[in-house]
């Protein structure tokens, strides 16, 4: 902490500082009151250094007592507290150590005494600029701080705006998708139609949604199973999808497009990668007020994973630990050819859910 | 003139559907089948020897580019893809055309009509174009994650982690991994750059070796070390070999 200070180039300053009220008080001492040589610069000196020591500690009091969340007459009795306390320390070891270098002289001494209340007033004079300069330069030194957390927080606002952009457009599954209703265009016009109906409600959902508002487990579903049905048109019977749901939750709070990102990686790990046909599992339960939707499907072992996948899942990580602040809600595991994620979502009394 | 043998290769059906629909039309032409993965277009290629190929480049287990490697003598072909991002690599292929989907019936046409001026012209010189596609395929940059070969009509994808070391033998190179022992007609210089970034380190002329393999290095004689490699194997070092591999570890 202290390299701190001196890597900041305050503590030179403030040995400078110091050495300069000393000289002043030496020069009263001699001068002025015309002690002699030894005991002037002995005294100056000693008190000078005493409260230099009892300064630093006062910085790191003030640095961290977090200030900002005290109010005014906290404040107040805090430095009267820690001002008489300095006072005591600092007039008690000077008097101390100057018996000591005085051999207890008693025309020293006696002066000592007498000029004590001037040097009261001079301490705690003295005491007071010191603590202000060290808010304001604490102050300073916090407000930079803020502000390079602030610049922070705002670039990773703002790269993940960007991933949940890229999550939602992806080139591949539109494409791909577009080609299989200009097939179904001849082959069968009526499945055309549907598919761009479907594609069109999936498109709009997945742009519209913001962290902000909540959606339901209900319309997740709606729209993944516009999702599913898009793939299987696009598969055939290679893509076979099962769900099974427990009664009453349906209405359970959720972020939206939050099932999406796993229900996609399941399909691209399945069937984008496995000849024949390939499953994919979504079950949603309630467990100690908790919903748990688990999405597990099976993937060829042989297959070297690709690299460059599990973003999805990884930004599906960051939201939850956005959205809810705990790191925990979701699970990953993986066995010889099962890939499985839990979330689990919060009910209702952790989270308002202005849609319903 | 003969009519042009066409062999579809996408895994999805209605893809697979509307070129069928588009070469209906056409005159000159034969279908001869469709595919919906690489195992079995291979042996169809095999197997009936088309002209024309439509490839999807995105396809279970290995895609398009993996099954063009496979191929000693490959026939015409026309990438069908839905993303652009594989154009150069397909034109470095040498090939007739690069589909966009969805695309519309008249660019079809105008791609079989490509493949047909190419198969009159094809008879002088085949034989050197597909040497220099391979010399091209070998400069192609990136890295590689698998390598894909084929015993007889078998393929075997090999997962690079699962490589103990590559071995140069004439014109080929001989793969020793926890999958066997596989050729593959590719250089040693190739897998020194493509695979070099997965750790894997020329210790000889003729071995290039995964550095996660490795289990012990002892000198064997003046200039010359011996890598003990997990699988069992020893293998020498050369001079200028050694110094890569000591700078390494």
């Amino acid at each position: 902490m202290l390299a701190k200070l001196s890597s900041n180039k305050l503590l030179p300053v403030y040995a400078g500082a110091w050495l300069v009220i000393a000289f002043v008080h030496y020069t009263i001492l001699r001068f002025q009151l015309h002690i002699n040589e030894v005991w002037s610069v002995s005294e100056a000196l000693v008190f000078n250094a005493v409260f230099a020591l009892l300064g630093i500690g006062l910085w790191y009091l003030v640095k961290f007592s977090d200030y900002e969340k005290l109010n005014s007459q906290e404040m107040i009795l805090r430095h009267v507290t820690s001002g008489t306390v300095t006072m005591l320390i600092l007039f008690g070891s000077v008097y101390l150590i100057m018996g000591a270098v005085s051999g207890n002289d008693a025309e020293y001494m006696a002066l000592f005494n007498e000029t004590m209340m001037v040097k009261v007033f001079a301490g705690l004079m003295l005491y007071i600029i010191m603590i202000t300069v060290f808010y304001l330069l604490i102050n300073n030194q916090n407000l930079k701080e803020r502000r390079a957390r602030e610049a922070a927080l705002q670039n990773l606002l703002h790269e993940s705006e960007l991933n949940s952009l890229r999550a939602q457009i992806k080139p591949h599954f539109l494409f791909n998708s577009l080609n299989s209703i200009s097939s179904l265009t001849i082959t069968n016009p009526e499945k055309a139609q549907e598919m761009v109906i479907n594609l069109s409600e999936f498109m709009r959902y997945s742009l519209s949604f913001s962290d902000n508002k909540m959606s339901s487990l209900k319309q997740e579903l709606y729209h993944l199973r516009l999702y599913l049905d898009i793939e299987k048109v696009r598969f055939g019977g290679r893509l076979m999808i099962t769900e099974s749901f427990e009664d009453g939750i349906l209405d359970w709070p959720l972020p939206p497009m939050i099932l999406q990102p796993l229900v996609e990686n399941a399909v691209k790990h399945g069937v984008y990668d496995t000849p024949g046909q390939s499953f994919i599992k979504i079950e949603g339960s309630k467990n100690n007020g908790w919903l748990e939707i688990v999405v597990s499907n099976n993937f060829d072992p042989a297959m070297p994973r690709k690299r460059g996948t599990g973003t999805g899942l990884a930004n599906v990580m960051k939201r939850m630990q956005m959205v809810y602040g705990i790191s925990t809600l979701a699970k990953i595991s993986k066995n010889e050819n099962m890939f499985e994620v839990k979330l689990k979502f919060p009910g209702n009394d952790k989270n308002k859910n202005p849609d319903h | 003139m003969t009519k042009i043998k066409i062999l579809i290769i996408d895994d999805e059906p209605p893809a697979r559907d509307i070129i069928r629909h588009y070469l209906a039309e056409q005159t000159d032409i034969e279908l001869a089948g469709e595919c919906e993965n690489g195992f079995e277009a291979l042996k169809m290629i095999t197997e009936i020897k088309p002209d024309l190929i439509f490839l999807d480049v995105q396809m279970p287990k290995i895609t398009g580019f993996e099954l063009l490697e496979l191929l000693p003598d490959p026939p015409q072909i026309v990438f069908t893809t839905a993303y652009d991002e594989f154009a150069i690599k397909a034109f470095e292929m040498n090939a007739v055309d690069y589909l966009l989907k969805p695309f519309a019936k008249a660019r079809l046409s105008q791609a079989i009509e490509r493949a047909r001026q190419r198969l009159l012209t094809q008879k002088i010189g085949n034989q050197q174009e597909i040497t220099e596609l391979k010399a091209k395929l070998d400069d192609t940059s990136g890295e590689l994650d698998r390598i894909v070969t084929r015993l007889g009509s078998k393929i075997v994808v090999i997962p690079v982690d699962k490589i103990w070391y590559i071995e140069a033998q004439d014109d080929y190179v001989m793969v020793y991994s926890e999958l066997g022992n596989h050729l593959k007609e590719k250089t040693m210089k190739y897998f020194e750059t493509h695979l070099a970034p997965q750790g894997f380190i020329r210790i000889h002329r003729s071995h290039l070796v995964n550095v996660n393999q490795i289990l012990s290095v002892d000198l064997y004689g003046k200039d010359t070390h011996l890598v003990s490699l997990k699988c069992g194997a020893k293998l020498k070092t050369s001079a200028e070999g050694y110094k890569r591999l000591r700078d390494l570890l």
